[in-house]
């Protein structure tokens, strides 16, 4: 997830990783769109949207249409709600991993490369994983079997709604845990700031920033509160809708759209509202989390 | 190809069920109207295997074009009464309309226009935009359509429109049986920005969707939904397209069968329009 103000070795730092991480996996496509200059006249981001570039350069402006995904989405602008998407064996591990997770990390990142054989999808991990803290062999790798395969499940709710469903090629999947910093001065959105779900690299670390948004954005609800409501809100100029969170709920949305999370907040140690979230792309976008040393931001 | 009635599992066809069990799930306790006889027919009865996406709520904008949604708001305006519509198609062939009830005083040429916009609507959803929610699309060949534009008039137990399942009418009234639509959606053709509340609302979801102006709602039929209370100046609009997808033609009255205690008794399948 973004934060803004990174210490500026710390980005220089993330800018030569992303760049090596470039060079050897970016796509045509990908390197066709870095290389786009960007344009004076393109739509900025939405003044609500937390996002801004970390390397101090303008204001990140939106690629248009013909630069973006929204091709590849049987339909954009609107939001889609399906409940019991995890089995409830599978669900209830999930939980308690999540759960784990909370007590010693705010999140855990989880970049794969999306693959097809025989008609049949499965993901396998996408090079140079970064683990926020360690927690030892054993539980680093029943977190990630459990999260890989999850992940794949819920590849397969997003890949009918894809044209063609190949064209995912890479997904960013990562477990938020709590309300995020810098919510709290954001307005309405008090748990999560408002933002669209963009390419990282392109949007913080490249030189002139600008926002590509993937081909799908999602969100898996994992733990809420039964006492206390949350909800993704979808701002009023764009779909001015609210989803409301529950356990085992997936939504699945157009990432062009701004959101963020409206709700009491929860508390640090028991009890967090837990999601896993989702980004769906078609070249192997960066995920910030994976470039950035949270401990030192 | 389609199943014929005599091809179907016999245990799983309507027409065979001899007993309700008690052990059947009750409907909603939000449900306006039940008896406690009342009862869901179980998943074998159910139409479930057809959806590709189970227990699904889709909020889509923009589903027509400007020009398209002002050709079609005329088209109601010429007649501003609801008109009800059954649409249906062979297989990989567009939806096309077949019947049209409720408008009595409305011309040929008025209603031929509103059919056609109608179905602009309905091929964009199901022929196009939306069809990986069909699994076996070559079995989905009906579709119920009604416009409504404004809340039903009475015993809507304080809300805009009752809370109800979109379901075979029949098996519900004579029966007290529900059998599920595969999938519903409403389509709002004109919401006036005055219009305050109005939101169509999913108890067992906890959820709500506010309605919009080009806006469409999709949703799995076997979900219970009202609509909740509205205010609004009488000169403003709420006007919505609701549609039911279905795997045969429903009947739209209720119709008492002298034999067989469901009504759905094999010697009646031609009666009763039954296409699986």
């Amino acid at each position: 997830m973004a934060i803004a103000n990174a210490p500026s070795t710390n980005i220089s730092q993330a800018v030569r990783k992303a760049r090596a991480l470039l060079a050897e996996h970016a796509t045509p496509l990908q390197r066709q769109l870095y290389a786009t200059p960007i344009d004076p006249d393109w739509i900025p981001i939405s003044p609500e949207a937390k996002f801004r570039s970390l390397t101090g350069h303008a204001q990140a402006r939106i690629m248009p249409e013909p630069f973006q995904a929204g091709h590849h989405r049987c339909f954009n602008r609107g939001v889609m709600v399906i409940d019991d998407v995890i089995p409830t064996a599978e669900f209830d591990e999930l939980g308690k991993l999540t759960q784990a997770m909370a007590y010693v990390t705010k999140g855990w990142s989880r970049p794969s490369t999306v693959c097809c054989e025989n008609n049949k999808y499965f993901t396998k991990p996408f090079p140079d994983q970064f683990s926020p803290v360690d927690l030892g062999h054993q539980l680093t790798t029943q977190i990630n079997t459990v999260l890989d395969r999850t992940i794949t499940n819920l590849l397969n709710f997003l890949l009918p709604l894809t044209q063609p469903p190949e064209a995912i090629v890479h997904c960013n999947a990562w477990i938020n845990t709590g309300p995020i910093g810098l919510s709290a001065t954001s307005g309405q959105c008090n748990y999560h700031f408002w933002h669209y779900d963009s390419d990282e690299y392109l949007e913080f670390f490249h030189p002139e920033p600008m926002v590509r948004f993937p081909v799908w954005g999602a969100v898996l609800y994992i733990h809420q509160p039964t006492d206390l409501s949350h909800y993704t809100c979808f701002e009023a100029d764009g779909l001015n809708q609210n989803i409301r969170a529950q356990p085992n709920r997936l939504v699945i949305f157009d990432p062009s759209l701004v959101h963020g999370v409206v709700g009491p907040p929860t508390l640090e140690e028991i009890n967090l509202r837990s999601i896993l979230v989702i980004n769906a792309w078609d070249y192997p976008a960066l995920d910030h989390g994976t470039l950035v040393n949270h401990d030192t931001i | 190809m389609n199943a014929r009635p005599d091809q179907l599992p016999p245990k799983n066809a309507l027409w065979d069920i001899q007993q309700v069990h008690r052990s059947w799930a009750l409907p909603h306790e939000d449900l306006a109207f039940f008896s406690p006889d009342s009862r869901i027919l179980p998943d074998i009865y159910q139409a479930n295997a057809l959806r590709a996406v189970e227990r699904c709520l889709i909020v889509h904008d923009g589903l027509l074009a400007a020009d398209e949604l002002a050709d079609l708001q005329q088209a109601y305006a010429d007649l501003h009464v609801g008109v009800s519509s059954r649409f249906q198609r062979s297989p990989r062939d567009p939806f096309t309309a077949v019947g049209t009830g409720g408008a009595p005083q409305a011309s040929t040429e008025q209603i031929k226009r509103l059919q056609m916009a109608k179905a602009l609507i309905i091929n964009r959803i199901w022929n196009d935009r939306f069809a990986f929610l069909l699994k076996k699309p070559e079995q989905v060949n009906h579709i119920d359509a009604w416009i409504n534009d404004g809340p039903l008039s009475d015993g809507q137990k304080g809300r805009y429109h009752f809370t109800h399942y979109d379901c075979d009418e029949y098996l519900e009234f004579s029966k007290g049986l529900f059998r599920f639509a595969v999938y519903a959606a409403v389509f709002y053709l004109n919401v006036d920005p005055r219009v305050d509340g109005g939101c169509l609302w999913f108890p067992e979801l906890g959820q709500a969707v506010r309605p919009a102006t080009n806006r469409v709602a999709i949703f799995d039929a076997r979900y219970a939904h009202s609509v909740l209370p509205a205010s609004a100046p009488s000169s403003a609009k709420r006007v919505a397209l609701t549609m039911n997808v279905w795997d045969y033609a429903t009947r739209n009255e209720r119709i008492e069968l002298e034999s067989g205690i469901l009504g759905y008794v094999q010697n009646r399948r031609d009666e009763l329009e039954w296409h699986p």
